[in-house]
C-alpha cells in the first residue's frame, strides 16, 4: 500500500500520560474541515486510544459526524464567509469584529485551560480574520510545551491569490512565528503547494506532504440491497449518487441533474440518490423534491452515512470538495465532477489537474445543460469504471498525518500539567 | 443604544430536556423581543441537530457525565473531572465577558454543579454588575427534605442571592417553592410563577405523515422512556404487555433513550416488528410532537413531557422511582393528587397491571380527568417569561421601531 513506507516507527503511548490534542476547525457553512479533521482523529485514536481530543468548531450543525471516543468539541458562535475576505455573524446581530473577540477569547481560554500537547490548526495560520493571533501568542507564552501544527489541504486556491492573501493578511508571518510544522494533506506531484504559494524558505523547511486524507478504515460497508430497497422499488438498476457536500450551493447542478434524468426518461436505467446536505435552503430542497416526483430519484438530506452511499454507487456525480474527491479516489469510483466555479479557484484547479490524469470526468458548471449532462451520464454509465488508476496519489493521509502529529508529542519532553 | 443580548445557560448530562427547554424559551424571546441576540451555553452533544431560533447561536461546552445523581464525572475527554470543569468555566467566563449580555438566564441544571455555579455567578457579579440575572426552574425540583439537603450542600440560597428574579415554570397553587423549600423571605420575594411552558407549535411534517398512516379508530399510546438507565426495563415491560395483550387493539409509538445499547435496541426492534401497530424510535428532537396525537402517554414524568400532556389534555401514566428521579416522582405525585395523571413505580409496571390501567384509561368508564381540572393549571409560561425579560431588560431593551407607513 502506498504511503506506508513514510510512516514513522510505531508509536507507543504506554509509558506517557495520555496526549491532549486541540484542533481548530473553522467551517462556517460547511463540513469539510470538520470531516477531514475527524478522519485524522480516528487514526490518532487507533495509535493512541487514550488521547483526549478537543475540537474547536463553528459549524452550526457541529459535530454532525459521529465523534470518536474521548473526543469532545467546543462550538463557538458561527461566522460565515460571504465573499473573499468578507464575513458576517451567522445568527447574532452584532458587528463581526465584536463576534471575533468572543471567539478569540473562548479559543484562548480553552487552550490555556486544556494545556494541550498539540494544537492543530486547519488551513488558516492566524485563523479566520486573524482571530487566532492573540490566542497563539498566549499559548506560546503560557503553554510552552504545546506543539503548534498547521494542516492545509491540497489546494486552497490559485497560487498567486493565496500567496498574495497570506502576504497581506500576515499569514506567512504567523506560520513562521507560531508553527512547529506544516502538514499538507495532498501530494507535491498533484499540486506543489510549497512552490505554488511561494512559501518562504523557513516555512518550506517545516512543511511536509501527508497524502490525501479520507476515511481509511472500511468499517462502513457499502449500502446493502436491503437499505437500497427502502428507497427504490427496482433495486437491480445501477445506482447513481449525486452529492454536493454541505449543499449550500449545490441546488443548481442538482436541478440540472433532475432535468437530465427527465430527458433520458426512456433510457433511464438507474436509480439516483440526490443528497442535498444539511445546508441547502429549505425552499431549494422543496423545489428539488417536487421536481423529482415520478422519477427514480430520491432527494434527501442524508446524514453521516454518505460514505456508504458513495461506496455503493456505480457513478458519483459531485462537486469537487476535498473530502468527496478523496473518497472517490480512495474507493476508485466512477465519477463526474461539476466544480464550484468560484469565488475561489480551488475546485476548478483540483478538477482540472485530476481530470487531466483521467481520475474522473468533468463538466464546468457554465457549460452545464440538461442535454450535455444527460449525454455524459449515459456515457459514464456505459463506460463502467472510468477511472485511470495509474498514478493515483497517496491516499493514506489520515494515517500519516496522525503519525506525524503524535511523533511531535513523543519527541518533546512532556511537562506535568497541573 | 445597543440591542438586548441574552445569555442562557443549561447543562444536559442525561437526555436533552434542559437544552430543549432553553431553546423553546429562546424561540419565544426572539419572536417577541425586537432585535435581541441570544447565546445559549450548553453541553448537549447533539445540539447541532436542533433548529435554532432566529438570532440565536450557541456555545458548546465539553460534556460531563452524571453518575448516581450526585457526582459529575468528566465526560468524553480523558481528563480529570476538575480539568474538564476548568475548561467549561473558562469558556463560560469568556462568553460572559465578551458577549456582555444584559440578561442572563440560568437553568436548574447549574444547581447540581456547585463549583461551576459559584464561579460563573461570581463572574457575572464582577464583570457585569448591571446585567439582570434570572433563574428558570421547573414546577418542582422534588421532595422538600431531599431538595433542602441538596441546596444546603451546594450553597443554592447564596447563589439565588445574586438573582433579580427566580422564575418558576409552574404554579404556586401546585407547588409553593418558598414554603416547601423554606426559602428565606428576601429570596421568596424573588419568586415569579410563570405557568407551565406549553408550546404552541405545529408538529413537523415527518410526525404528521407518520401519524397519518395510522388507523384513526384505534387509540394511540406514546411511550417515552427518557434518558435514564431504567429505559430498557420500561420498554421491555411494555412490549411484554403488548405480546400478551391479544385483543387490545392499540397503536404505539415507543421512544427509547440513549442508555439502551445497540444490541438491546436490535432485540427490542425485532420484538416490536412482530407486534402489530408498534413503531419504535430512538428519542429525538421530534419526540414531544407525537404527544399531541396520543390518547395516552406513558413516561417517566419529566417536565417537558408533562407540559405536553397538560397542553393537549391527554391522560398520562407516569412511571417513576423516588431514588432514580426524585423530581419526576414528586411532580407525578402532585399531578396525581389533582387527578391529572396516574402513577406507577417501575416495580409495579408489569403486563397485568398495565392491562388493567390501560383498559381503564383508554377503553372503559368515564375519563378520570375533567376538563376543569386542566383549567386550574396555568400554562402561559412563555408569555410570562417574555414579559419578565422585557421588564427587567431596562435600558438594554430597544423598543420595536414603528412600522413605516
Amino acid at each position: 500500500m502506498s504511503g506506508q513506507k513514510f510512516l514513522p516507527i510505531a508509536f507507543n503511548m504506554t509509558n506517557t500520560a495520555a496526549p491532549k490534542i486541540l484542533i481548530y476547525s473553522q467551517d462556517g457553512f460547511g463540513l469539510g474541515h470538520l470531516r477531514r479533521n475527524l478522519n485524522i482523529c480516528l487514526q490518532i485514536k487507533k495509535r493512541s486510544p487514550d488521547a483526549s481530543i478537543l475540537i474547536i468548531a463553528d459549524s452550526p450543525v457541529a459535530p454532525f459526524f459521529k465523534m470518536p471516543p474521548k473526543c469532545d468539541f467546543v462550538k463557538i458562535p458561527t461566522i460565515v464567509k460571504v465573499d473573499t475576505g468578507v464575513w458576517r455573524p451567522d445568527r447574532l446581530t452584532m458587528p463581526y469584529r465584536e463576534l471575533l473577540t468572543i471567539r478569540s477569547e473562548i479559543i484562548k481560554n480553552v487552550a490555556l485551560s486544556f494545556q494541550p500537547d498539540l494544537f492543530m490548526v486547519d488551513h488558516m495560520p492566524h485563523g479566520a480574520l486573524g482571530e487566532l493571533a492573540m490566542p497563539l501568542e498566549f499559548i506560546k507564552k503560557h503553554s510552552a510545551h504545546t506543539k503548534i501544527i498547521l494542516g492545509i489541504r491540497d489546494i486552497l486556491g490559485a497560487g498567486n491569490v493565496i500567496h498574495q492573501q497570506w502576504q497581506n493578511e500576515g499569514a506567512f508571518a504567523a506560520a513562521d512565528a507560531f508553527y512547529d510544522a506544516i502538514n499538507i494533506y495532498g501530494c507535491a506531484e498533484v499540486y506543489d503547494v510549497i512552490s505554488e504559494y511561494s512559501f518562504p524558505a523557513t516555512l518550506a523547511k517545516k512543511a511536509s506532504y501527508c497524502g490525501y486524507v479520507c476515511r481509511e478504515d472500511s468499517s462502513e460497508p457499502p449500502l446493502s440491497d436491503k437499505v437500497l430497497r427502502n428507497f427504490f422499488a427496482n433495486d437491480h438498476r445501477k445506482f447513481v449518487l449525486v452529492t454536493g457536500g454541505g449543499g449550500a450551493d449545490a441546488s443548481y447542478f442538482m436541478d440540472q441533474f433532475i432535468d437530465a434524468v427527465r430527458l433520458l426518461r426512456r433510457e433511464t436505467n438507474f436509480n439516483a440518490f440526490v443528497s442535498t446536505g444539511p445546508f441547502m435552503h429549505k425552499d431549494q430542497r422543496e423545489l428539488l423534491l417536487n421536481k423529482a416526483r415520478g422519477l427514480p430519484i430520491v432527494v434527501s438530506r442524508m446524514g453521516q452515512d454518505s460514505i456508504r452511499f458513495l461506496r455503493r454507487a456505480d457513478l458519483v456525480i459531485a462537486m469537487a470538495g476535498y473530502n468527496t474527491i478523496s473518497e472517490i479516489l480512495r474507493f476508485r469510483k466512477n465519477a463526474l465532477i461539476v466544480p464550484r466555479p468560484g469565488p475561489s479557484a480551488e475546485q476548478t484547479i483540483r478538477t482540472r489537474i485530476m481530470s487531466e490524469r483521467g481520475w474522473f470526468s468533468t463538466i464546468h458548471p457554465n457549460q452545464l445543460t440538461a442535454e450535455r449532462f444527460a449525454e455524459l451520464i449515459h456515457f459514464k454509465l456505459q463506460d463502467g469504471n472510468g477511472m485511470n488508476e495509474t498514478k493515483l496519489p497517496d491516499l493514506n493521509g489520515a494515517t500519516r498525518a496522525a503519525s506525524a502529529l503524535l511523533s511531535k508529542i513523543n519527541g518533546s519532553v512532556k511537562e506535568e500539567s497541573s | 443604544m445597543s440591542s438586548l443580548r441574552i445569555l442562557m445557560y443549561s447543562n444536559d448530562s442525561l437526555g436533552w430536556g434542559h437544552t430543549l427547554r432553553a431553546l423553546s424559551v429562546a424561540s419565544a424571546l426572539s419572536k417577541a423581543l425586537h432585535d435581541c441576540s441570544i447565546l445559549a451555553l450548553t453541553d448537549l452533544s447533539n445540539i447541532g441537530r436542533f433548529k435554532l431560533p432566529e438570532r440565536t447561536d450557541y456555545v458548546h461546552l465539553p460534556g460531563l457525565n452524571l453518575r448516581d445523581h450526585q457526582f459529575y464525572m468528566s465526560g468524553r475527554l480523558n481528563l480529570e473531572t476538575e480539568n474538564t470543569l476548568r475548561i467549561r468555566r473558562k469558556i463560560a467566563q469568556s462568553a460572559l465577558k465578551t458577549f456582555r449580555p444584559g440578561v442572563v438566564i440560568f437553568d436548574d441544571s447549574l444547581l447540581d454543579i456547585p463549583s461551576e455555579m459559584r464561579k460563573v455567578l461570581g463572574c457575572v457579579a464582577d464583570e457585569l454588575p448591571e446585567s439582570k440575572v434570572l433563574w428558570g426552574l421547573p414546577d418542582t425540583l422534588g421532595e422538600p427534605e431531599y431538595v433542602k439537603r441538596q441546596w444546603a450542600a451546594n450553597g443554592v440560597f447564596e447563589a439565588f442571592g445574586h438573582a433579580n428574579e427566580i422564575l418558576i415554570y409552574g404554579a404556586e397553587s401546585m407547588f409553593d417553592y418558598a414554603s416547601a423549600y423554606e426559602m428565606p423571605e428576601p429570596l421568596a420575594r424573588k419568586l415569579r410563577y410563570t405557568g407551565y411552558l406549553t408550546r404552541q407549535v405545529n408538529p413537523p411534517q415527518r410526525v404528521r405523515v407518520e401519524v397519518g398512516r395510522l388507523n384513526r379508530a384505534k387509540p394511540i399510546v406514546v411511550l417515552t422512556a427518557g434518558g435514564e438507565s431504567g429505559d430498557f426495563a420500561m420498554v421491555d415491560a411494555y412490549l411484554r404487555f403488548l405480546e400478551k395483550a391479544g385483543d387490545l387493539t392499540l397503536q404505539s409509538f415507543v421512544f427509547i433513550g440513549p442508555a439502551i445499547g445497540a444490541r438491546e435496541k436490535r432485540a427490542l426492534l425485532t420484538r416490536a416488528q412482530r407486534l402489530p401497530g408498534v413503531i419504535l424510535h430512538r428519542v429525538d428532537k421530534h419526540m414531544l410532537h407525537y404527544l399531541k396525537f396520543a390518547d395516552l402517554s406513558i413516561s417517566t414524568g419529566s417536565y417537558n413531557v408533562m407540559c405536553e400532556a397538560l397542553a393537549h389534555r391527554k391522560p398520562a401514566l407516569v412511571v417513576s422511582n423516588h431514588n432514580e428521579q426524585p423530581d419526576n416522582y414528586f411532580r407525578a405525585k402532585l399531578l396525581q393528587e389533582r387527578g391529572l395523571v396516574t402513577t406507577l413505580t417501575p416495580a409495579e409496571f408489569y403486563p397485568e397491571v398495565l392491562r388493567e390501567i390501560l383498559s381503564k384509561l383508554l377503553f372503559n368508564g368515564p375519563r378520570l380527568t375533567q376538563k376543569t381540572q386542566y383549567e386550574t393549571i396555568p400554562q402561559d409560561g412563555f408569555t410570562a417569561i417574555v414579559e419578565r425579560v422585557r421588564l427587567l431588560a431596562g435600558r438594554h431593551y430597544q423598543a420595536p421601531a414603528l412600522a413605516a407607513a
